[in-house]
């Protein structure tokens, strides 16, 4: 168990950069995701901490060692892959038990060692199967097995959930988080699932093109985007955005939209926003910032229900207004019908600002 | 679920009643194939393993006295162990350094080192070419006469001459390096293939486990290579137990029968013996010793679901 530190770590192929400048300090035991869409670079970033990929610049530490120029098995980090990548001529002892193999551990010692982590996974019976003989999520717990057994510093997923069903995904999550907890080690995990990493992680680290874009803990940075990214990337469904101008309107500030009402921002925001007054911006706000009001309500946002989904809890209903489409997380009990017009309001304690031109949010706390 | 669906198709009865049902439609055109051109020869050469038959065509009658009379020839004797030695040799040499050689090429091609298709282009011009002129390529090489290739390449290096083909102990090893030359490219090609359809991710998870390279080797590619090993041994055991061209164009089986092998031994029977019967009966034990040994082989097969 260690603490794991890039400093300016990147990544290019043939003077092509994919991964430039991460700059992320991991503390011992603490459970970070990596998230992001596809080609942001968080698998070349996972991979370059493996060894797997070489290091085009910056430094990589884990504990107090610089690991830029070891090898993966001198690292003392294990893997899971996205597809398990079981030795598949092995039996599942054998599987579990190849990395101890390689260090030099009595057979005696490994045979423990081994026995110890299929209790943990709860795959004891399987141990004499081979890869080819199980199933998916039977293949996970046995890849997570091979990373555990050899106790490592540093444990690196790498969207292991992804080639599971929706039901085995989730029951994994839970899993992985039962075992970090019960073997508290430093985890870096990737996916580019915002689910998993909301759900999972102590700290949530977002990238897009190769390089952070937001850094913090899951509620912190859903709460708190700093970018237009993030806000959409983080959270399910999206967030909502509209277009608009900041106006001075009587001794306060309000978010006029260009086809809809007009919006007074909170007392508390009024200094931060004093200086961008009569700029265009954009409003962003969560499914949950609207809600249905009374026709007569005013500011209100008429808009259209163009489908309607209800999950159980809540409902998700998704809308056309003039000049923009959303998406509103209503109670069931108050779900209109597709087609129906309805009266939307909006609560301004949720708002973020967003400058339209660099797609950063306006703090305002 | 999968035996259901089974099940109900096996008695759904519009399938019945096709004309083409049943398997034996499908397969009755390669029966027809391997019936006439496989089966009947074999049958053929059988049936007249047990008469008096020869080539200068005289009554042919029934009898086991060519079959008795050609397992007491004392040459088979000999005739055998060449071919245990020559066959041997070969099939490991060829499969070691195929082996080597698409491994060279496989890292060559992940470090992208340049040549690496010239290389492997190379390699299998050897395989291109008839046996009959790798002898004749071989015979020049290995000529003891002056002008012979390897032998004035040893004068420069003041090493003595050596007596390739004409001293009967270097004439099987002279045997054994122009066919390993020739069929090293087929291994090659065969296991090139098969490496290159490991999933590199297993390479990467043993490298993570720590495995060194010869322990990647040893660990990961053999045991992954297994079914493909095999399978290109027992190619390459039938294709030399079969040779006769490249060694009857190198040596003709000489020095005296220091290089004649089963199946030269059968061709000289036939064709200058005139002893039709007598080398029916060695094709038949040239038969049954491929069959034995790719049963033997065929035993050390990984079973499938060690495969997937």
């Amino acid at each position: 168990m260690a603490p794991v530190s890039l400093r300016g770590l990147g990544k290019s192929y043939d003077g092509q950069e994919a991964v430039r400048g991460i700059d992320l300090e991991i503390a011992e035991h603490e459970f970070v995701v990596l998230v992001g869409p596809s080609g942001c670079g968080k698998s070349t970033t996972l991979r370059m901490i493996a060894g797997l990929e070489t290091i085009s610049s910056g430094e990589l530490r884990i504990g107090d060692r610089v690991v830029n120029a070891l090898p993966p098995g001198e690292r003392d980090v294990a893997m899971v892959f996205q597809n398990y990548a079981l030795y598949p001529h092995m039996t599942v002892g054998q599987n579990i038990a190849f990395g101890l193999r390689r260090r030099n551990l009595s057979r005696q010692q490994v045979r423990e060692a081994v026995a110890d982590a299929a209790r943990l996974l709860e795959i004891e019976p399987l141990l004499k199967r081979r890869p080819g003989a199980l199933s998916g999520g039977q293949r996970q717990r046995v890849a997570m097995g091979r990373a555990i057994v050899r106790r490592p510093k540093v444990f690196l997923f790498d969207e292991p959930l992804s080639n599971l069903d929706a039901r085995l995904r989730t029951q994994m999550r839970t899993e992985i988080k039962r075992l970090h907890q019960e073997v508290p080690t430093t985890t870096i995990y990737v996916t580019h699932d915002q689910v998993e990493a909301m759900t999972m992680a102590d700290r949530v680290v977002v990238m897009k093109d190769g390089a952070i874009e937001q850094v913090g803990p899951p509620l912190e940075v859903y709460r708190n985007p700093r970018t237009r990214f993030v806000a959409e990337f983080i959270g399910s469904p999206a967030m909502n955005f509209f277009d608009g101008r900041l106006v001075a309107e009587g001794d306060g500030l309000a978010f006029r939209m260009d086809a809809g009402p007009a919006l007074t921002i909170p007392p508390e925001r009024r200094a931060a926003y004093g200086p961008i007054v009569g700029e265009k911006l954009t409003l962003g706000l969560r499914p949950e910032a609207l809600a249905i009001v009374p026709r007569g309500e005013t500011p209100h946002l008429a808009a259209t229900t163009r489908l309607v989904e209800p999950l159980g809890v809540e409902t998700l209903v998704y809308f056309d207004a003039p000049g923009a489409s959303g998406c509103a997380r209503l109670s069931p009990d108050r779900a209109p019908r597709a087609g129906e017009p309805i009266a939307l309001g909006l609560d301004p304690a949720m708002m973020h600002l967003i400058r339209p031109d660099t797609g950063a949010v306006v703090p305002w706390n | 679920m999968n035996k259901l669906s089974g099940a109900a198709l096996r008695q759904s009865p519009t399938r019945r009643a096709s004309p083409l049902s049943g398997p034996l439609p499908w397969l009755l055109p390669v029966l027809l194939m391997i019936g006439v051109f496989y089966l009947y020869p074999i049958l053929d050469a059988l049936r007249l393993a047990f008469t008096n038959a020869s080539l200068i065509g005289r009554e042919e009658t029934y009898t086991t006295r060519s079959i008795l009379a050609m397992l007491a020839n004392p040459a088979l004797g000999t005739v055998l162990r060449n071919t245990a030695v020559f066959t041997g040799a070969s099939v490991i040499g060829q499969v070691l350094l195929g082996l080597a050689i698409a491994l060279l090429v496989v890292r060559g091609e992940r470090n992208r080192l340049p040549g690496m298709l010239a290389l492997r282009t190379i390699v299998l011009t050897a395989w291109v070419i008839p046996g009959v002129a790798n002898g004749i390529i071989w015979s020049m090489l290995f000529n003891e006469a002056p002008y012979g290739a390897i032998n004035s390449a040893l004068r420069l290096l003041d090493i003595p001459p050596v007596a390739w083909l004409s001293n009967p102990a270097n004439a099987m090893i002279s045997t054994i390096i122009a066919n390993v030359w020739q069929g090293t490219a087929f291994s090659m090609i065969v296991l090139y293939a098969a490496i290159k359809s490991i999933d590199p991710v297993l390479y990467e998870a043993a490298a993570v486990d720590g495995a060194r390279p010869w322990e990647r080797l040893w660990f990961i590619t053999l045991p992954q290579l297994r079914a493909a090993l095999i399978v290109n041994a027992i190619l390459v055991t039938i294709q030399t137990l079969n040779t006769f061209d490249a060694i009857i164009s190198l040596t003709g089986g000489g020095p005296g029968r220091a290089t004649e092998v089963l199946s030269l031994f059968t061709y000289n029977t036939v064709f200058y013996s005139y002893d039709l019967a007598g080398g029916s009966a060695l094709s038949m034990l040239m038969l049954l010793i491929s069959l034995g040994l790719a049963c033997v082989y065929a035993l050390f097969l990984p079973r499938p679901e060690a495969i997937r």
